[in-house]
């Protein structure tokens, strides 16, 4: 039995297919499985790298929303593993870091779950690391898997799958405007910098800043502030902000603009506090360029007199040559008379023209009169005031003593220097009557230039002493025209001069006292109404208001020293950008978060 | 019982009978693996769908057109989720679902991209438990705010 057995078992091949199929099929299946093991572990990555993904997206979103209060948070890491979690991955906090802005991090840990290198070139990142361990998967729980070492087979093998995402925060800088509520900075380092004295009753529907020794003169101990002088003078304001450590409010001088029986309440009051000029850039601008150059009053004499010029009365020559300033720019004209076809006598300059370059001698001009070949040779300096108004162009004063009208077409008026009538802007009559047109004027006072000027160390100020006057600076009037009751509530400011009024010199001579020396005390006088819309700037001078006619409208001040001695209304209303005390902070930060890896 | 003997020792027709025998065992096999590679497809597919949905939202989200769930933003999330699977009709056949709002966690803002694909086998659901007819899902949730 037992030979037939052996013979058969060599010679029978009943039971092959069987046979093999038992040698093979564990084979086959191994295979097999690691093919389904293979595929399975590129499904875990997938899913590992979406679960990564989302929770260092999140992860990121956290550390923005702290890094502006508390940059040093590690609460992201808390959102990593949350958010990993409630993607199907459970991992620890370490598994979670940071790669900041200056290149430090807190990745030990992920740098030991996979070598691959952290790539972020430009921090703040976040990573997230999620790693699997394969053994515990279900095919590799097999019988055909070894459970230990020593085993022939290894059937499939156990890697422990990892995933990282990389979330670079992208840099991103937000600006944060406050704007100001002031609407009168006066800057003298002195006690009395703000002086209201007698009756005067400084009512402004905003408030009042005094800078001196912060921000204007940083190496002097602060103590700019306001001082009354006579038991009626008061303050209705909304709010005082000194650089100095004391004030004289709240007191018995100090009270609400509105409700005006109220005293101004200490919680209104702000010393220490600086209050940086915010014009002194815009206005530095300005005076960067040197004013327009013009044909001062009798500056045209004849070179040569030219022939065929037809009648024997006045013409009319416009200057050819030289470069206009700016836009406003327009060439000089002027008057002469004609004599036997030649050019006899000039006669008046009727406009100084506006140039950057001015023109050479000898210069030539078209006539109103035909003719030919006059040539002139023209003197550069201030224009006198003549009466007329002309837009762009440098007077030596605008000096309005006389009574009547006078309005002003919109556009910028440089007074250089003044002259022996008017050191600037002048208005001394009773019955004078001062406007401007919708579109707005900026008056600059600045030093003088020619012979017709009191020469350049003569600076242009303001002296009005009585009149009504109507004057609105670009930007401020909401009507067609420039009155009382078209001024604006507001100023944008959309050009250089946007919103300036009085714009002085910021080189011009500088106030060491009160109104002391006398030429730099800028007067803002009288009984008539006074009604201006705008910003005044006197940064070195001194700023006087008194008689009994109040200034009104949207009007803000900016000077050395405020003398208040009548009852002026001022309002922050037509005061551009930030207005005075606004501030504007610029913040860096990180923004949206940026999928890197 | 003479042919009872001849039909036990005759061997002929043997490979037959083993192949009739063993021919359903390996197709059962071998159409399960192929189901079970198709099943992975499917989960793949969602998966690649979700996450490309959740990325497009992101990307999106400091813009207008998904700083909240607009019209523009989902039809953007589903074309995303299309191109991602590899079948320009993936949102057609499956359920592609997406929400920008707050977040359980009381966060501000959280994006939910889902994709719930039909997945049937070519064997019966009674063959093997793990490759039966279902709906394969992958969901991703992420904050942005």
């Amino acid at each position: 039995m037992i030979s037939q057995f052996k013979n058969c078992f060599w010679k029978c091949s009943a039971g092959a297919v069987a046979a093999m199929t038992a040698l093979v099929l564990p084979v086959l299946l191994g295979f097999t499985s690691l093919g389904v093991e293979v595929g399975h572990w590129y499904l875990g990555l997938r899913q590992m790298q979406g679960a990564a993904d989302a929770a260092a997206i999140s992860a990121a979103a956290q550390y923005i929303a702290d890094y502006p209060t508390n940059p040093s948070s590690l609460t992201y890491q808390t959102v990593g593993v949350n958010y990993a979690a409630t993607n199907g991955y459970t991992i620890p906090t370490a598994n979670v870091c940071l790669v900041s802005a200056s290149g430090s991090d807190n990745c030990g840990t992920v740098r030991s779950l996979d070598s691959r290198p952290i790539i972020c070139s430009t921090g703040p990142c976040v990573v997230v690391e999620i790693t699997q361990n394969t053994a515990t998967w279900l095919s590799t729980q097999l019988s055909l898997e070894p459970g230990t070492t020593g085993r022939i087979v290894q059937a499939i093998p156990k890697p422990t799958l990892t995933a990282r995402a990389i979330v670079r925060a992208v840099s991103q800088t937000v600006s944060t405007t406050k704007q100001g509520t002031d609407c009168i900075l006066a800057l003298a380092n002195d006690a009395a910098a703000v002086l209201v004295h007698g009756n005067g009753d400084l009512q402004a529907n905003c408030g009042v800043a005094i800078d001196g020794g912060l921000d204007q003169n940083a190496s002097g101990t602060a103590v700019g502030g306001m001082t009354f002088n006579g038991s009626p003078s008061a303050v209705h304001i909304s709010n005082l902000v000194v650089s100095s450590s004391s004030t004289n409010c709240p007191g018995a001088h100090c009270f609400l603009y509105n409700p005006a029986t109220s005293k101004l309440p200490a919680a209104n009051v702000f010393t220490n506090t600086a209050t940086p000029d915010p014009y002194a850039s815009q206005v530095a601008v300005l005076f960067a360029t040197a004013p327009p150059a013009g044909v001062q009053t009798g500056g045209v004499a004849i070179k040569t007199a030219g022939s065929g010029y037809t009648g024997s009365g006045t013409c009319t020559f416009t200057v050819t040559g030289g470069t206009y300033y700016t836009t406003s720019g327009s060439p000089a004209k002027f008057t002469a008379k004609i004599s036997g076809g030649k050019v006899t006598n000039p006669l008046t300059v009727t406009d100084p023209g506006a140039y950057t370059t001015f023109p050479t001698s000898p210069v030539s001009a078209t006539s109103s009169c035909a003719g030919s070949g006059a040539t002139f040779t023209l003197t550069q300096g201030c224009f006198t005031w003549n009466g007329t108004a002309i837009a762009g162009r440098k007077y030596c004063s605008i000096n309005l003593n006389g009574a009547g009208t006078t309005n002003f077409p919109a556009g910028s008026y440089w007074i250089a220097g003044g002259d022996s009538g008017c050191v600037g802007f002048c208005v001394s009559s009773n019955n004078a009557t001062v406007t401007s047109e919708a579109a707005g004027v900026t008056f600059f006072l600045t030093n003088g230039d020619g012979t017709n000027s009191l020469g350049t160390n003569s600076y242009a100020h303001v002296a009005i002493t009585s009149g009504t006057i109507s004057l609105c600076a670009p930007g401020t009037s909401s009507g067609t025209t420039c009155t009382t009751t078209n001024f604006g509530s507001g100023c944008t400011a959309t050009t250089s001069t946007s919103c300036l009024l009085f714009v002085q010199n910021p080189a011009a001579t500088t106030s060491t006292a009160d109104g002391n020396p006398s030429s730099t005390n800028n007067t803002f006088d009288g009984n008539g109404t006074r009604t201006l819309s705008g910003l005044i700037y006197l940064p070195k001078q001194t700023f006087a208001e008194a008689g009994n006619g109040p200034i009104q409208g949207c009007v803000g001040i900016i000077a050395k020293y405020v003398d208040i001695g009548g009852t002026p209304l001022f309002s922050n209303g037509c005061l551009p950008g930030n207005g005075i005390g606004g501030t504007t902070t610029t913040v860096t930060s990180w923004g949206s978060p940026f999928l890197y890896q | 019982m003479r042919m009872i003997r001849q039909l036990h020792r005759n061997s002929d027709g043997s490979v037959a009978v083993e192949t009739a025998i063993f021919t359903p065992i390996f197709l059962v096999m071998m159409l399960g693996i192929t189901d079970l590679g198709a099943g992975m497809f499917v989960r793949m597919q969602a998966n690649a769908a979700a996450q490309a949905g959740a990325t497009y939202a992101v990307l999106n989200s400091s813009t207008p057109v998904c700083t909240t769930l607009t019209s523009t933003c989902l039809a953007g999330i589903e074309q995303a989720m299309n191109d991602a699977s590899g079948n320009s009709s993936f949102c057609s056949s499956a359920v592609c679902t997406a929400s920008i709002g707050e977040c359980a966690d009381g966060s501000p803002k959280c994006i939910i991209v889902t994709a719930n694909y039909p997945y049937a086998p070519i064997l019966s659901d009674a063959v093997y438990s793990w490759a039966s007819t279902q709906n394969y899902s992958s969901t991703i949730t992420l904050r942005i705010q």
